[in-house]
């Protein structure tokens, strides 16, 4: 069966995608992964938008968001759950849609985040393209 | 789309204790390229390079595994934690992911006892 594409959708605060990179999506297919990054923030990355992924050395790229959570020294394995929510966002069915993961500017999580969301609200503080 | 691979976690240590980066990673298994031998004790998994970019310095998760000074001892032994790998790397659920090795969570498959994860080796 042919089956369509799900994009996932981040965006920052403030003006709800008004200036450079406030706000983007990715092709599903193009999630590669996630790293912890400090108590507090989980990394996200893509395939580069500028075709930069798997270049050697400085010159390979990819495109990295971070999310914004509860800290570990609260919240045990925090890390862990941040990754496997992103991930099951990631296997809904192709529908052909924009699945939002996290968009601060209207305070929108995905509901797969739901359940570690409890404290502290999960944020999208950085979206960096071709880092 | 639906996702052709699950998503594999690797937890190499309590971050409330160490350090903060590459201990907890997120993996699509489909990226695994090749594990080999390392060590009478130790097997190397190698990722594409996915979290940084660079196809020169893949990622690379050191599997430690017991070191009996027998080397048939050893070579199942790696099997085994070799075996355990890639039925993590072949699991496909609705939720898209599986915890392959937790420190935290004390999930330590295929006789593994402790992992390294070194992004852009």
């Amino acid at each position: 069966m042919n089956q369509k594409e799900n994009y996932l959708y981040f965006a920052l605060t403030g003006t709800a995608g008004d200036a450079a990179n406030d706000a983007s999506c990715f092709p599903v297919s193009d999630l590669l992964g996630t790293q912890v990054a400090s108590a507090t923030t989980t990394k996200v990355f893509h395939t580069d938008s500028t075709n930069l992924t798997g270049l050697n050395g400085a010159g390979g790229k990819v495109n990295v968001i971070t999310l914004t959570h509860e800290d570990i020294a609260t919240n045990a394995n925090i890390h862990k759950k941040i990754a496997e929510a992103v991930a099951r966002i990631a296997a809904n069915p192709g529908r052909g849609k924009v699945l939002t993961v996290v968009d601060t500017a209207t305070g929108t999580v995905a509901e797969e985040f739901e359940a570690h969301n409890n404290t502290t609200q999960v944020t999208c503080t950085t979206i960096a393209i071709t880092q | 789309m639906r996702q052709d691979a699950n998503f594999m976690y690797f937890n190499m240590a309590d971050p409330v204790a160490s350090g903060w980066t590459d201990d907890g990673n997120m993996y699509r298994s489909n990226q695994l390229r090749a594990m080999n031998s390392t060590a009478a004790g130790g097997a190397t998994m190698y990722f594409d390079a996915i979290h940084i970019g660079h196809y020169d310095a893949p990622d690379d998760i050191v599997l430690t595994v017991v070191s009996s000074g027998d080397d048939e001892a050893d070579r199942a032994n790696r099997v085994t934690a070799m075996d355990a790998m890639v039925s993590k790397a072949n699991t496909r659920n609705r939720d898209g992911f599986v915890v392959a090795y937790s420190e935290i969570e004390n999930v330590k498959p295929g006789g593994i006892t402790g992992i390294t994860v070194t992004l852009d080796s």
